[in-house]
């Protein structure tokens, strides 16, 4: 038996997840040290988000294992998971549309199983929970947009919210899938801010696109494709990967 | 300040008519009393469909069955084994209970069509069982007799008694299901509403939170049911019917679904017009439907939803007509209500 990993915010050990037919990733491994900023990148259908949504639970391998702080986390549920420390955004927003900023930010940052089941008193007399959500709308840049109904917001600012979503949890393992999707050039420089401002001691894994984001956030990164990872390293390694370069970075960035 | 004001011309309103509601038996007859007396009734098994679908986003046509299950135990209990006041009553609320939460735990694995889906089999399940069961449920006669009770020297088969007895128990029940939606409770379960995924993302016991609401609605939905047997004297399959069912969903989207008071709002619309037009000509439902599609055809949101709408509008609004912070107030903060 091992012991339990302190050391490794996340291990996962050959994962393996079909489809029917389709291999979607295959034998797939790697560590995340406590404090790592880590990007994910491949082409499209690499099996990037696959392998988000496995270790966060919405999908269970069909081969292999995965740990979280040294806790064996491979059939979990997601809201267990997400108990333990794990906050994940996603592609595509996933927001309490007709309910407000703080609304959001209010349930987000009380996800414990216990303090759902409070039938007595408003919501809006727990002070704590309160001034976290609004703590965190600071930090996510919503600060006016507080009592705003979220579907009234412009995309840039639901972008701003999922990560403050993910935030207001207080995770120890924060999952970025492609935060930037769909955002303008100024809108990406204010969200990469808002990732560079996160704490050090929270363990980061980015699935993005934009290499310029990527460069600039990332520890170290790992290339996906066809379901396998094909290259782990500092981004300078990662440049100078001559398998990596064929399948994915093109020729600018050589 | 604007705002303050029309929170007062609020108040004001619902004192007033809370005593209009109260001094009612005063200055009507017996059959307005009656016919609100079955509002009530009915406005508990409404708002146990609107809290699900309003709060939670889960349509559930179970609700009926629940209704009805409380009545027969107080049939079965009260007028056949004789067990006096308040033991009937509480029996059909533990009855209903358990039923509610062994067809949530099952129904609760499932969303949307397929949750609608379930529920209505559940509902058929008991109309079905209820109809054909001879020998305890007497059938397709129902259980008849059923009296309200004499306690402390007041005698509830008197109808403006029983009417105080109905109308207390609603306030305080509505007053309670209100709190809970503002709870942190009803706040998790409008995260679930809107979206069941990320609520288990960021560690709710979605299933759970369900679980729960389903068994909340369905002791409001055996509360109207008690009150329903005790002013019709009887219980049989018909009450529990599925026409029965969707007329009390359509009860719930006349008022306004996603609107707290919308389910009250529409049985007392929907069961006066059936007493108004069923008196000017027999063809009555037809009227009804008709009504009904206009309403939803111009307010998808219902009868509230026209006054809410009316109310943000600046053309319309009475209370806020000569303040600009209010009409700033409103387009800056759209709130439900």
């Amino acid at each position: 038996m091992e012991k339990p990993d302190q050391q490794h915010a996340l291990t996962v050990k050959s994962v393996s997840k079909n489809f029917g037919g389709v291999r979607a990733m295959r034998s797939v491994s790697f560590d995340v040290p406590v404090g790592e900023r880590r990007a994910l990148i491949g082409p499209n259908g690499a099996g990037k988000t696959t392998l988000f949504n496995t270790i966060a639970g919405e999908l269970v391998p069909n081969e292999g294992s995965i740990s979280f702080f040294g806790i064996d986390i491979t059939r979990s549920s997601v809201q267990k998971r997400a108990n333990l420390g794990l906050g994940r955004t996603y592609q595509i927003s996933q927001l309490f549309l007709d309910l407000s900023v703080e609304e959001n930010l209010y349930l987000s940052g009380s996800g414990g199983a216990t303090k759902a089941f409070k039938f007595l008193g408003s919501w809006k007399k727990n002070k704590v929970e309160r001034d976290w959500a609004q703590e965190v709308a600071d930090q996510v840049g919503l600060k006016e947009y507080k009592n705003s109904t979220v579907s009234e917001l412009s995309h840039g600012l639901q972008r701003q919210l999922e990560v403050g979503m993910a935030i207001a949890m207080r995770p120890r393992l924060i999952m970025l899938d492609e935060p930037a999707a769909g955002l303008s050039p100024s809108e990406r420089i204010i969200l990469t801010d808002l990732i560079k401002k996160l704490p050090r001691d929270v363990t980061l894994i980015l699935i993005e696109h934009d290499m310029e984001i990527v460069l600039d956030i990332a520890d170290r990164i790992t290339v996906m494709y066809h379901g396998s990872v094909i290259a782990e390293g500092t981004p300078a390694e990662i440049r100078s990967n001559l398998e990596v370069q064929k399948v994915y970075l093109g020729s600018s960035y050589v | 300040m604007s705002f303050m004001r029309n929170n007062t011309i609020k108040s004001i309103f619902y004192v007033i008519a809370t005593i209009l509601l109260v001094l009612l038996p005063f200055y009507v007859g017996q059959y307005t009393v009656t016919t609100f007396i079955r509002i009530i009734y009915f406005g508990f098994l409404s708002l146990s469909m609107g809290f699900l679908i309003g709060q939670g986003g889960m349509v559930s046509l179970t609700q009926t069955a629940f209704f009805g299950l409380s009545g027969y135990i107080i049939g079965l209990f009260g007028v056949e084994r004789g067990l006096i006041f308040p033991w009937p009553d509480l029996m059909a609320i533990g009855a209903v209970l358990i039923l509610a939460f062994l067809f949530g735990i099952i129904a609760m694995r499932t969303h949307k069509i397929v949750f609608l889906m379930i529920t209505l089999a559940f509902g058929q399940v008991c109309w079905a069982f209820a109809a054909q069961n001879t020998t305890i449920l007497r059938g397709w006669s129902g259980i008849r007799g059923i009296r309200p009770f004499v306690i402390y020297g007041i005698n509830f088969n008197e109808y403006q008694n029983f009417y105080w007895a109905s109308l207390v128990l609603f306030f305080l029940s509505v007053f309670i299901l209100w709190r809970i939606t503002k709870s942190p409770f009803g706040l998790a379960l409008n995260g679930i509403r809107e979206n069941p995924k990320r609520m288990a993302a960021i560690g709710y016991p979605v299933y759970w939170i369900r679980v729960v609401a389903f068994l909340i609605a369905a002791v409001y939905a055996g509360l109207g049911g008690i009150l329903a047997a005790y002013n019709t004297g009887i219980i049989m399959p018909t009450t529990i019917q599925l026409s029965r069912t969707i007329w009390v969903l359509l009860t719930v989207i006349l008022g306004g679904a996603s609107y707290f008071f919308g389910p009250i709002v529409g049985t007392a619309i929907a069961v006066w017009l059936d007493v108004l037009i069923s008196g000017v000509t027999e063809r009555y439902n037809l009227v009804i439907g008709v009504i009904f599609l206009l309403i939803v055809l111009f307010s998808p949101t219902g009868v509230i939803g026209i006054f809410d709408t009316l109310r943000k509008d600046k053309k319309f609004t009475i209370t806020n007509i000569f303040s600009f912070k209010k009409r700033r107030y409103i387009q800056k903060h759209k709130r439900r209500w």
